[in-house]
């Protein structure tokens, strides 16, 4: 019989530490293993970033999360309270500061719960303590009423999140085993939700009340007093962290590609504030097999799940573009641009970009990735002219376009009498099931550069997720910074934007403002969708903002699919709508998520949220 | 004395003690004489239980007496092992191999000569010491001896629903599983096979619906039953009602018993019967060729709203036309036609009277229609069942069993290696190039050539070995007429013993753009994978049995005591390999992993106490009491012990003079009986009385994992369990029982009848139900649920002999339905989701989803539909009805369309008959009222971006490949399914097939040349007929329809009795 109990974990630090591993690993962080369908901690396909247009799937289309996340955090509110409650008890075997740091870290993981349930559903039952303590089961559901709490305010909830990281940013200590949290963890989390609690006050017009208390929304006039809280929070973190350089060189655009990579697999980074690691083989995650492109995938994966819209590669800079800010694929004359070689179109891209996305032939563990369309056989001599007309639907034309509907592919003659095989390697194929990509790119953030193909597979990738890192707070403090400015409280914050958004272009590898008139929410906010594109904050981001439903209304994401003219024997990019026709369109009701039905009908005081 | 305490003491979770010491106890603890006592005393663990059984002496006389001599005989010759006693006492004896007997009688008593299957005769002892007696073959069942709990009792005396059937009956099916052996031909018995798959014993057994029954092997509660030898097997009894309240805690699904054969005195008897035959698939679908594949797949991507396209051009659709390219059938690749099984079995039996054996060694052999042979069934059978006479009254018997299984195959599992092969796309192939040296990385790598091939992909091995034993003496107490002892000691032991070898491959993509190959590795790294269980049981019980006859009062009694132990215990040591050499020691350090399976560890202890009383009034009215006081060790010091309690009682009307004067006298039995019983059922709630965690915690590695990582370190994680319940118990199962059984005109017609209720209270649930989540923990679980399952069986026969051509017609039919009385949830917050959700006093089984308002069979009905439609509906779309008017389509329209679960109707008929040389077996079984939903291939064309099932083929589709679907003046073509790209949901009308059937079942041809040599020829699951389209309708949807098919059999035997 293979039960324990409170004396045999309260009592040593290697019992405290099994309760840990417990609650650190049911937090809700939308990490490798989080799916907007699924939910945390769970096998899927299809990516996070394939429902904010960031990137095209798949296995994921126009939608918001599809899961419920309610009962499972209550489980884990329930035994961080426990933890806390019961620990208190047991202090005598340990010092006081060790006891301090694990309530600290209690205290923090419920924090977190906290959070994931406010930026859902808006105001929650708030239970800060163990609800069946001391209680027969008999008792319990003879006062079942009194456990049925109503949501608290949606402010309420927020501060309660405030309170639970200013605890943990109290007693926690400076250090801590990798993996776990420190209080600048606590602090960090404490801007990001702050922002997020500001921007609500600040944009949301969806609002709920009962008996006068609004449980969903927050009063406009609290957005500066959160925006400043976000603001505090993250300063606290000023001098502790670094943007993360090792292998950056300036005017180095190689090193500074390199670095942005480096970022996300270099252990002791400077810049890493909060990390999840994973270990084969008892926790494991898919982001390699489901990630590479199909050339590198091995054999039994999934791959290219992931494949950046052309929208979110324009964010970037160092592209040739037209004036209204799309990427340049035709000449003056309207006729195609002709590349020897597919990277000349991106030769001059911003590193941090090249960094975050695979462009067709761009080399990746030593093989150029090769994406390709199809072959052009029509004339090219007097130029191409564009396939079809700028905004069509419309299939391309057979006449003129070979292409493959999935491998094995029938190679093509060239003129020269050599062959190629109408699509890339890595696709674009034209069936959904041939694996390839779907936009013309692939993901590269996160990708280990190392990781030999004969082990890629569904279980063997355990790179770290970096939770949060310092690149994020710097951008809530700029956010938050120039929220506060907007609302007339000084142009030190406007300032202090400036300084931020630079010093994160400059490690990117990125064109820097010239000056404040530069400077805007737009360009801040757009710097948080390159800086931390597919590390699944964007979602959250986009909600907050409350522009999901104006980005997504019967859209139609952009595309870049790369031909082989064989006359010219040179390349050619066309730029168009998702070729699939797969629209997105956001409904508003979707900034809070619905409560659960179950959860209402055991509990008739939780109201619904609008509009379910 | 002493001893025997002692060993009880230390016996409750103690240690175990060696065998032999146990048997010494119990030996010397059994010589015990007149006016002795015997105290049962426990002290640990459980309340103090004492019993005090005290021994009553009586005297016997000792009259002038005179020695009985005589050869029994039948038509055929002498008659040894009958049966001769003098009538109302202990004294008796049994015929030797020359039928020849003796025993000492007095004037005026009277001698009974019994022996089954033959008619009783009774003699009056006159002078004459002479008697040579000739007994008749029995039609009648009366005088059937059929096992019971703990015993035996003849069928005419039977008060509750026992089935049996014998030898004879079992072995007219051959097949590598008891189990199935058994279907159709015992009422109320329902056996479903879902694969045959060998090696994978697939099939679920029950007894009246009621779930897992107990099963009882010699004795002994044993979970091997399936891999038994058959022709070990002397009858199989089946305890339907109360009467297997006897097993108590575990017993609330009825009990089948499975007795053995054992020897008859005699000269030695050697039977060998073995068979070969051959398996073909029943009911295994295929996928379809490239040119089918490609147009499905266009009109998936045409079929798109905002507009579609053709994925494959007219030059791929020519490439294959024209034999440049050439499709695959992956069914020929990885399946063949047939595949061979072969079973034997030689057995010896005999004996003197003092001593008397039965051995028996089996063995089987099945192969799988896998191509590769790599999946494959072995398995060998011995049994030893020796009995002796150590003194007058002492009888010893030593019967012991070994099987030792072995299944083998590809590193994937079948269902895998099936799944795979549905769906490659035929425009695949299995070798790259088509050239052998190189297996193809199709899609998704998933080639079920390289995953069916064990040299390929590594193997999986699983071995078993079992171990039975049980050692009894059995002493017929002098001076007490009628009393017997009995004491009892089992050892069972299981061993498993797996290899799991993982094996890394390359399979290629071929470019035929220069001519290469590329590798992708797949299995990465090899990995050996061993693991060990072992589950040692055992067993000791003593009893008393009395049976005596006062005139016309018959009384038996039996108390007994009995204490078991169950564990489990394993490990396993998993290495990555750094030589390709499928044994640990080529492994290296490098993610090893050595560990257990901690749902396969555990200690379970019981304890009971037994009595029983039956009363027989000249075979007129019948009563029976027992009780069983049953102890579990998987609940709190406070709720471990129960009381199960039963009683039944008959009435033989046709005993009656009424009766045997009226015009019914021709029924020469008729028998009302009814009986109650309660049992209960300890399985599913081990220790849930204690507060704590679980270490390490459940999880998975690629989903919420059972710890975390700290510090580069992998940290196992506690678990909390919740709240506990300190007053968790079993629940309990109260059985009724009605039946009436009927014979006439002396056994050509027989026919029984039972109506049966069983209701359970106290089922396992959680109130979590209607506790708010906020709480964030469940209620533990609790005895809340309640549930009442009814229903019928009946049975019928008819035997008789025209001439030469003897026959035996025999009917079985049962109908079972659950229904459930409480099931505790949240009060429903309006009227509508208490009708949805609210389970109590609603029948299990109910499958809800959308009825079917037909096809859009047009453009038309698409936009005059008065139900909202959606934008992107084509014509032959499902239309679902909209079931509560409200002009829409939703979860609103949900209702019961369909009954899932096991039939609950099951029926049987046998036929068998002889005509001098010749013998015959035909039976017909099957099952009604049961529907099935399909998932995954068997429910969409195209499931994720496989290749369509040949059945999908038959769909709606525009005459013009390249026409638009939503083009209103598109012309269509009907057909079963709907358009490309349009999945009905599963949970619908459209997508529910009534699975009814019916099957010949097996069938049997015999020839014996003489008494000697028999040949015979027979086929199971010969033919099936049932509205099910496409698959087996006993395959189920579990696994998503994938499990290995169900196979039918064909056969050729040979049985030689020496």
């Amino acid at each position: 019989m293979n039960v324990i109990q409170d004396k045999d974990v309260f009592t040593s630090p290697e019992g405290i530490q099994s309760y840990m591993a417990r609650i650190y690993s049911q937090m809700p962080i939308e990490d490798f293993r989080y799916s907007p369908a699924t939910g945390f901690n769970t096998f899927f396909y299809g990516p996070p970033s394939a429902i904010t247009g960031e990137a095209l799937s798949r296995d994921q289309a126009s939608g918001t999360e599809s899961f419920a996340y309610w009962a499972g955090a209550y489980n884990l509110i329930r035994e961080c309270n426990y933890f806390l409650e019961t620990l208190p008890d047991y202090a005598d075997n340990f010092s006081e500061q060790q006891v301090n740091n694990w309530l600290g870290e209690a205290q923090f993981i419920r924090g977190v719960t906290y959070l994931s349930l406010v930026k859902r559903y808006g105001g929650v039952p708030i239970v800060d303590r163990v609800l069946t303590r001391d209680a027969s089961i008999d008792e319990l559901t003879a006062s079942i009423e009194e456990l049925q709490i109503p949501r608290s305010t949606e402010a309420a909830v927020w501060d309660f999140v405030a309170s639970d990281f200013d605890y943990a940013y109290e007693n926690l200590s400076e250090s801590n085993q990798l993996g776990r949290v420190t209080k600048y963890a606590a602090a960090g989390l404490k801007s990001r939700a702050m922002l997020y609690a500001g921007s609500i006050a600040k944009y949301n017009d969806i609002e709920l009340s009962r008996d006068g208390e609004m449980i969903v929304g927050i009063p406009s006039g609290d957005a500066e007093k959160y925006f400043k809280a976000s603001y505090d929070a993250a300063l606290l973190l000023e001098g502790k962290f670094s943007l993360y350089r090792n292998s950056w060189a300036a005017n180095n655009p190689q090193a500074q590609y390199q670095n942005f990579i480096d970022l996300f697999f270099d252990a002791s980074s400077s810049e890493n504030i909060f990390v999840k690691q994973y270990m084969e083989p008892e926790s494991v995650h898919a982001y390699d097999s489901q990630n590479l492109p199909r050339q590198l995938s091995g054999s039994s994966s999934v791959a290219s799940e992931t494949n950046p819209t052309l929208n979110l590669v324009e964010l970037y800079g160092g592209l040739p573009k037209n004036p209204n800010g799309t990427l340049e694929v035709l000449d003056e004359l309207g006729n195609y641009k002709l590349f020897e070689n597919r990277m000349d179109l991106f030769k001059d891209a911003e590193p941090r970009l090249r960094a975050t996305v695979i462009f067709p032939g761009d080399e990746l563990k030593g093989e150029s990735i090769d994406l390709r369309r199809g072959i052009y056989t029509g004339p090219a001599s007097g130029g191409i002219e564009k396939l079809l007309s700028e905004g069509s639907t419309s299939n391309y034309p057979d006449a003129t376009i070979i292409s493959s509907a999935a491998p094995p592919q029938t190679p093509y003659t060239l003129p020269d009498g050599s062959t190629l095989n109408p699509a890339g390697a890595s696709g674009i194929f034209t069936t959904r099931n041939a694996g390839g990509s779907v936009s013309g790119f692939s993901v590269r953030k996160y990708i280990q550069p190392d990781l030999a193909t004969a082990n890629v597979s569904p279980t063997q990738s355990d790179q770290t997720w970096i939770e949060l890192r310092y690149a994020e707070v710097l951008l809530n403090r700029a956010e938050a910074g120039f929220e506060l400015y907007l609302a007339g409280l000084g142009a030190n914050y406007e300032n202090d934007a400036f300084i931020i958004i630079n010093e994160i272009r400059e490690r990117a590898g990125a064109e820097q403002l010239v000056s404040l008139a530069e400077l805007n929410l737009e360009v801040i906010r757009n710097e948080r969708r390159k800086e931390l594109a597919f590390e699944n904050k964007i979602y959250w981001d986009l909600r907050r903002w409350r522009i999901y439903d104006e980005e997504q209304n019967q859209t139609l994401y952009r595309t870049l699919m790369p031909f082989y003219s064989a006359e010219a024997g040179k390349y050619f990019f066309d730029d168009r709508l998702d070729e699939r026709n797969y629209r997105y369109t956001w409904d508003t009701r979707w900034y809070y998520n619905a409560i659960p039905q179950g959860a209402i009908s055991k509990n008739p005081n939780l109201v619904q949220n609008p509009g379910y | 004395m002493k001893l025997f305490a002692n060993y009880l003491k230390g016996g409750f979770l103690g240690a175990i003690k060696p065998l032999l010491l146990q048997v010494e106890t119990l030996q010397k603890n059994l010589k015990f004489g007149k006016g002795s006592f015997l105290v049962f005393r426990t002290t640990k663990g459980l309340q103090q239980v004492t019993i005090i059984l005290l021994l009553l002496a009586s005297g016997s006389t000792w009259a002038q007496e005179k020695v009985i001599e005589g050869t029994i005989s039948d038509e055929t010759g002498p008659l040894p092992g009958v049966n001769v006693i003098v009538k109302g006492t202990s004294n008796g004896t049994i015929s030797d191999i020359d039928g020849t007997y003796s025993l000492d009688a007095q004037i005026g008593e009277t001698l009974v000569y019994s022996f089954l299957g033959y008619k009783t005769r009774e003699i009056i002892v006159e002078t004459n010491d002479l008697q040579d007696i000739t007994l008749e073959i029995s039609s009648s069942t009366l005088d059937e001896i059929v096992m019971i709990g703990y015993g035996a009792k003849k069928k005419v005396s039977l008060t509750s629903a026992v089935s049996s059937i014998g030898s004879k009956e079992i072995l007219t099916t051959s097949n590598e599983n008891v189990q199935n052996m058994l279907t159709g031909k015992i009422a109320g018995l329902r056996v479903i096979q879902n694969s045959s798959e060998p090696g994978s014993f697939d099939n679920s057994i029950d007894i009246r619906g009621l779930g897992n029954p107990l099963i009882i092997i010699d004795g002994i509660p044993r979970e091997n039953m399936s891999r038994m030898n058959a022709d070990d097997i002397e009858s199989i009894s089946v305890l339907k009602d109360a009467s297997a309240a006897v097993y108590g805690v575990r017993a609330a699904n009825g009990v089948i018993l499975v007795t053995t054969k054992k020897g008859t005195p005699g000269k030695m008897e050697l039977n060998y019967t073995g068979t070969y035959g051959i398996q073909v698939p029943s009911g295994m679908p295929e996928t379809v060729g490239a040119i089918d594949y490609m147009t499905l797949v266009n009109e998936s991507t045409m079929h798109n709203v905002n507009g579609g396209r053709l994925a494959y051009t007219e030059e791929d659709f020519e490439a294959f036309r024209n034999g440049t390219r050439t499709s695959t059938n992956w069914y020929n690749e990885v399946m063949r036609d047939a595949a061979p099984q072969t079973q034997h079995s030689l057995s010896a039996n005999g004996g003197s009277e003092k001593i008397k054996y039965f051995f028996s060694t089996g063995y089987t052999y099945q192969e799988s229609i896998i191509k590769s042979d790599d999946l494959n069934y072995e398995r060998f059978n011995i049994r030893s069942n020796i009995s002796a006479e150590l003194a007058d009254g002492l009888t010893m018997s030593l019967n012991l069993s070994g099987t030792m299984d072995e299944k083998e195959q590809p590193f994937e599992a079948a269902w895998w290696i099936i799944r795979s092969m549905w769906y490659q796309p035929p425009t695949e192939m299995p070798y790259a190039n088509r050239n052998p040296d190189y297996l193809s990385n199709v899609l998704g790598g998933l080639n079920p050539v390289s995953q069916s091939n064990a040299d390929v992909n590594g193997y999986q091995m699983f071995n078993n070995k079992w171990f039975q034993s049980s050692l009894s003496l059995d002493y017929d107490v002098p001076f007490v007429e009628g009393l017997n002892v009995k004491a009892l000691y089992s050892y069972d032991y299981q061993i498993s013993v797996n290899k799991q070898f993982r094996k890394e491959y390359n399979q290629y993509t071929y470019n035929a753009e220069n001519d290469s190959y590329n590798a992708h590795v797949n299995n990465a790294p090899s990995r050996i994978r061993r693991s060990f269980y072992e589950y040692p049981d055992n067993l000791a019980r003593i009893s008393l049995d009395y049976d005596r006859t006062f005139g016309d009062h018959k009384l038996t009694g039996l108390l007994l005591y009995e204490q078991s132990t169950e564990s489990a215990d394993n490990f396993y040591a998993q290495r990555d390999l750094s030589i390709p050499v499928d044994q640990l020691i080529a492994g290296n350090s490098e993610d090893q992993e050595g560990y257990m399976s901690v749902g396969n560890l555990y200690k379970f202890a019981n304890k009971a106490v037994v009595g029983r009383l039956t009363y027989d009034y000249r075979s007129k009215y019948l009563a029976e009491f027992s009780f069983r006081q049953d102890g579990s060790s998987k609940f709190s010091e406070d709720k471990q012990w129960g009381f199960f309690p039963a009683v039944s009682l008959g009435w033989r009307l046709s005993e009656e003079n009424f009766w045997k004067n009226s015009p019914l006298s021709f029924v020469n039995n008729f028998k009302l009986r009814g009986s109650y019983g309660r049992t209960g059922d300890d399985s599913a709630s081990n220790y849930q009385f204690i507060t704590g965690y679980n270490y390490p915690a459940s999880g998975s590695r690629n989903g919420l994992p059972p710890g975390s990582v700290f510090g580069n370190t992998f940290v196992n994680a506690v678990q909390s369990k919740g709240l506990p319940n300190p007053d968790i118990t079993w629940y309990t199962s109260d059985m009724y029982d009605v039946g009436v059984d009927l014979e006439a005109w002396d056994g050509l017609f027989g026919f029984t009848f039972d109506y049966f209720a069983r209701i359970r209270d106290g089922l396992l649930a959680n109130r979590g139900l209607s506790f708010p989540d906020v709480v964030g923990t469940s209620l533990p679980q609790e005895n809340l649920n309640g549930d009442r399952t009814s229903g019928f069986d009946m049975e019928f026969s008819h035997k008789n002999s025209i001439g030469d051509f003897n026959y035996k017609l025999g009917g079985t039919f049962g109908f079972t339905r659950t229904k459930n009385t409480h099931i505790e949830q949240a009060e429903a917050g309006n009227s509508y989701l208490n009708w949805m959700n609210n389970q109590s006093n609603r029948n299990q089984g109910s499958y809800w989803g959308y009825g079917s308002a037909g096809r859009y069979e047009n453009y038309g009905d698409i936009v005059n539909s008065p139900t909202y439609v959606a934008r992107n509906v084509v014509v032959g779309d499902y239309n679902y009805l909209d079931w509560n008017g409200d002009g829409t389509n939703n979860s609103l329209d949900s209702h019961p369309i369909a009954y899932t679960g096991r039939p609950l109707v099951t029926f049987g008929m046998n036929l068998n008959g002889s005509y001098k040389k010749i013998d015959f077996n035909l039976l017909f079984q099957g099952a009604a009222k049961t529907e099935v939903a399909y998932f995954e291939q068997l429910n969409n064309p195209l499931w994720a971006g496989g290749a369509p099932l040949t059945q999908f083929v038959d769909r709606y589709h525009p005459v013009d490949p390249a026409a638009d679907p939503y083009d209103p003046n598109t012309e269509w073509v009907t057909g079963r399914f709907a358009y490309t790209g349009t999945v009905p949901y599963t949970n619908t009308a459209i997508n529910v097939q009534d699975a009814s059937y019916v099957r010949l079942k097996s069938v049997e041809l015999g020839y014996s040349f003489n008494d000697h040599i028999r040949v015979f020829v027979n086929g199971y699951n010969i033919l099936t007929w049932t509205d099910l389209k496409y698959v087996d309708p006993e395959h189920p949807s579990s696994t998503y329809g994938y499990l290995y098919p169900l196979n039918k059999k064909f056969a050729v035997g040979i049985n030689f009795n020496l």
